[in-house]
């Protein structure tokens, strides 16, 4: 069995909740397309691992099927026994060799290809798009993600150096070659005695990889193929394959932050003439790093700019709290699922209100602040929110339980990782890390304890705070 | 042929990087006997206007410079030059290097700065290959060339510039424009993360560049850095090794922190090209400025201080206020006032030394000269010269350097600074640098100094428009007078 790098030093396979066909297809609706209804469409994800993005996915969308392959061994087996463990039947994950992938799997309506386009050789690359172009279905997206220029080309330094380091060393052994590497990145963020500017770039690597963790940095920058692209390279290789750019996976990041009025104007400008162009220069702009593109046929015909009305067939959602008043009127509301904290007037802060007491559960844009008579108001309103990260917009609902059902039921998914003593998956496709009682507890219920019980032990508060995160299966 | 050169001009500079005098003391500080730099033949490829080689042809009548350059407006340019001059000791042809004449013969020195990086493949391979054949037993070439990992981040600039500019054809378009792009990167944000102010510093450093610079170094049409042990690699394959940074100061681990330094150390050992690649990496150097000499010579690593006692030093060296709060009775500071290096000792054996370097400046004094004024104590002598080398604090040469540090009765300016005081604001001075004269009366104070002209001659030429004695003192230290 040919090893893959991906058996030897194991890529952190999580939910990416950008991919969630959901999301992409609440994109693809702002923008004028006709997506499929992501509760009965095809997905495919592409080097899906052990199949944590894409495992959740097929539990929560039981009438939706799903196909992922991978080229590791290791991982495609532990994604084949997970499945078996939840008995899931609308979910196949195979190991299969991209260039080889079998011409007859018909069409998808989503496909996710998360940390792949960079991180391939060029033959992979360009038989992943030549993949798109004939399993893509008509109104079909996917979802590509790859570092980018300019902004990785500063990774290319510690790259280097990495490489060079644990090359002089002779490291054979993976995970010896990955801590040696980090072991130069930070002699090179240190080496000068009066820290440059250089230094702070490297210091700010240092402080990611801790975040990550060092199997991040064994996949991503020191994987063997690490390709970054600009934006227009990305944009003109789908346009060769009768793709088009439709937008970014996170539509908070389309948005211009921290620009002087003089060069958002510029893009503006840009926008109007040529989006592509706008996006490029907003990454040189930006030093943007990476980015999550969603792709679709080029033979539609986008909606630019998006319009606000849109929003009215789509349902949201919001945990974002108010967390300060000022005398003026203005409130501060943070964000805990993006990180946002900002301030909004008091009429979006009303909506968020709305939201936030709704929250795991989305409400449809008829049901917000249904005491405003004006719509379109409404609709502005919560364009402005998703924008600023805020809320997120779903082409389908969002329901969780409450954990205040006579019988709780946290989903199967979160009981079994926890029994694995691994980080628990959300119903709305997030990560949770949780301490060792909360475990405990979420093992137990699988709907054989009452509430009752449950406030009998003291456990109210917990369980409020464990269906903030949206684990609770919803009531039946 | 036209090339990009011919379109925007570079500039007609010397390099003191370049001297052969520095490749001649690197050369003997690891162990050669290289030719002396007034008795040798000097190559450069790439040579512009002769910026470079016309003042050495000048300093030196028994050396011979022979310059090549693809650009045919700029060999035009520096051929009026040598025939103004009158100089026989040089020639400059327009030639694709690629028509190098194999029986051109044997060159002492070898120079090719600007040249490596931005040529096409074949020709990189065929400045080694002319390195290998032409150069002396003894010979050093001098190869300069854009450096990883640096170099990534010029790469990130110069690929903006380009996917900006594309549309543009005229150069001076592509100018202002490229400079346009990393303007709205450094500027266009309010955003205060690390790579946005390494933009800011990245144009203001491009904005104080010549707009030539911009176009050839970033733009243009080739542009291949390397790192330090791809190019060692490559001059192996040509039967050549590396000699040393033509910088001294380059190849040593100042500014580093204590771990980097003990890092360094550990690699030391497997070799120079290692320690030297690590160093790049903790320097994160972007341009290197290499000297290579034939492969089969033996070279004396590390450098044993005893070499010193054959060079001679000089230093634009000035007694400064004392800036250490912390030093000991009886210090005193003195300062380079070219580089700002400042050293502050209260050892007696240094002290008059380092005032008699600051009184001969421009001149040099030899190791036996200085080592007069310290009581004989050569071995400290040597080390302390050797510490200040190492600082760029003072110049080591490996022939004296004898112009006039007084003003006399009837002043003389070199007469390649007062040529070129009638072309261009860069005036050529004997250290193989410019000095920078914007003001056309002082441009024209130095045409007038031919040796003839008293100082009363001089002001009543001048018309009160130069503030005469301040000036020639100014011209005296800046090493453009005759002794």
């Amino acid at each position: 069995m040919p090893v893959n790098a991906y058996d030897e030093v194991e890529y952190i396979s999580r939910p990416f909740r950008q991919t969630h066909p959901d999301r992409l297809a609440s994109m693809a609706m702002l923008f004028g397309m006709n997506p499929a209804d992501a509760a009965t469409a095809r997905v495919l994800d592409i080097g899906c691992g052990e199949g944590g993005n894409l495992i959740p996915l097929a539990l929560v969308m039981p009438n939706a099927t799903f196909l992922g392959f991978d080229l590791a061994h290791t991982a495609v087996a532990k994604a084949q026994a997970r499945i078996q463990q939840l008995g899931l039947t609308n979910i196949r994950v195979e190991h299969i060799d991209l260039m080889e992938f079998p011409p007859n799997a018909g069409e998808f309506d989503y496909i996710i290809a998360q940390g792949f386009y960079s991180w391939v050789p060029d033959a992979v690359r360009k038989g992943f798009l030549q993949l798109l172009t004939k399993h893509l279905s008509p109104q079909g997206i996917a979802y590509v993600s790859f570092n980018a220029y300019p902004g990785a080309m500063f990774r290319h330094a510690w790259r280097d150096g990495a490489a060079f380091h644990t090359g002089v060393l002779g490291c054979t052994d993976p995970h010896e070659r990955v801590v040696e590497s980090f072991n130069m990145l930070q002699l090179m963020a240190t080496a000068r005695s009066t820290p440059d500017t250089w230094s702070a770039i490297a210091a700010e690597m240092v402080r990611a990889v801790q975040t990550k963790g060092l199997n991040w940095v064994g996949h991503d920058d020191f994987s063997p193929f690490f390709k970054p692209f600009y934006f227009h390279q990305v944009a003109e290789a789908a346009s060769a394959h009768g793709l088009q750019y439709l937008s970014d996976a996170v539509y908070y990041d389309m948005q211009p932050h921290n620009l002087t009025p003089q060069v958002q104007q510029i893009l503006d400008q840009l926008a109007v003439q040529d989006v592509l162009l706008r996006e490029q220069y907003y990454d040189f702009i930006e030093l943007r790093p990476f980015r999550q593109i969603l792709l679709c046929r080029a033979a539609l015909t986008l909606k630019r700019p998006e319009h606000p009305d849109t929003l009215r067939a789509m349902h949201f959602s919001s945990p974002a709290e108010t967390t300060k008043v000022a005398s003026d009127g203005s409130y501060t509301v943070h964000n805990s699922l993006t990180g946002i904290t900002v301030e909004v007037p008091g009429s979006l802060q009303r909506i968020l209100e709305q939201l936030r007491i709704a929250w795991p559960c989305s409400i449809p844009f008829s049901a917000i602040a249904i005491l405003e008579i004006n719509r379109a108001k409404i609709a502005e309103a919560l364009l402005q929110l998703y924008g600023a990260a805020l809320l997120e917009a779903h082409a389908m609902p969002q329901s969780c339980g409450s954990g205040r059902e006579d019988n709780p039921v946290i989903w199967p998914m979160a009981r079994l990782e926890a029994a694995a003593g691994q980080p628990v998956t959300t119903r709305i496709h997030t990560q949770v890390q949780l301490d060792e009682s909360s475990s405990q507890l979420v093992q137990r219920l699988d709907g054989s304890v009452s509430r009752q019980q449950l406030e009998a032990e003291g456990h109210a508060g917990r369980l409020d705070w464990l269906a903030a995160f949206g684990l609770f299966e919803p009531h039946s | 042929m036209t090339t990009e050169y011919d379109v925007v001009e570079y500039p007609h500079r010397p390099f003191s990087q370049t001297h052969p005098d520095r490749l001649a003391v690197m050369g003997r500080m690891f162990g050669m006997q290289p030719a002396y730099p007034n008795k040798c033949r000097v190559l450069e490829m790439g040579c512009g206007s002769g910026g470079n080689l016309v003042p050495l042809a000048d300093l030196f009548p028994e050396s011979f410079y022979w310059g090549v350059d693809l650009a045919p407006t700029a060999i035009e340019q520096g051929r009026a030059r040598i025939n103004a001059l009158g100089l026989s000791n040089i020639r400059l042809d327009a030639m694709d290097v690629m028509e190098f004449p194999d029986d051109a013969g044997e060159f002492d020195f070898i120079l090719a700065h600007g040249l490596f990086s931005w040529v096409p493949e074949p020709v990189r391979m065929k400045i080694l290959a002319i390195c290998q054949r032409h150069l002396a037993p003894q010979g050093v070439a001098y190869i300069s060339y854009n450096a990883y990992p640096g170099c990534h981040i010029r790469q990130m600039w110069r690929d903006m510039m380009l996917f900006h500019t594309r549309q543009f054809v005229k150069p001076a378009d592509k100018i202002q424009q490229g400079k346009g792009i990393m303007q709205l990167v450094a500027h266009g944000t309010m955003r205060e993360d690390a790579g946005h102010q390494l933009a800011k510093e990245d144009f203001q450093k491009m904005v104080e560049k010549p707009d030539s610079a911009l176009y050839h170094d970033e733009m243009g049409t080739f542009w291949q850095p390397f790192y330090f042990h791809e190019f060692t690699t490559l001059a192996g394959q040509n039967g050549l090794q590396y000699l040393a940074e033509s910088t001294y100061s380059d190849m040593q681990p100042t500014g580093l922190t204590p771990q980097a330094a003990q890092a360094l150390d550990a690699v030391s050992k497997a070799g120079v090209v290692l320690y030297e690649q690590y160093l790049d990496f903790f320097k994160m150097r972007k341009f290197r400025q290499t000297l290579l000499c034939r492969s089969d010579l033996a070279l004396h690593r590390p450098v044993d201080t005893a070499c010193l006692e054959q060079f001679h030093f000089s230093g634009p060296i000035q007694i400064v206020p004392n800036a250490d709060a912390d030093a000991p009775p009886g210090a005193v500071s003195f300062q380079n006032g070219i580089n700002s290096v400042t050293v502050t000792t209260n050892n007696p054996v240094t002290i008059p030394a380092i005032s008699a370097l600051a009184d001969a400046w421009p001149c040099s004094l030899s190791f036996d000269e200085l080592a007069a004024l310290c009581d004989g104590n050569r071995a400290m002598l040597r080390e302390v010269l050797h510490a200040f080398y190492t600082s760029q604090f003072l110049n080591v040469h490996s022939i004296a350097r004898k112009f006039a540090n007084r003003v006399s009765d009837k002043p003389e300016a070199w007469r390649i600074a007062r040529h070129e005081a009638t072309l261009d604001t860069a005036i050529p001075h004997f250290h193989h640098g410019s000095i920078e004269l914007e003001d056309q009366h002082v441009r024209k104070l130095v045409t007038l100094l031919d040796g003839t002209r008293t100082h009363q001659d001089l002001e009543s030429a001048m018309q009160g428009n130069v503030d005469l004695q301040p000036t020639l003192l100014k011209m005296a230290r800046a090493a453009i007078l005759v002794a």
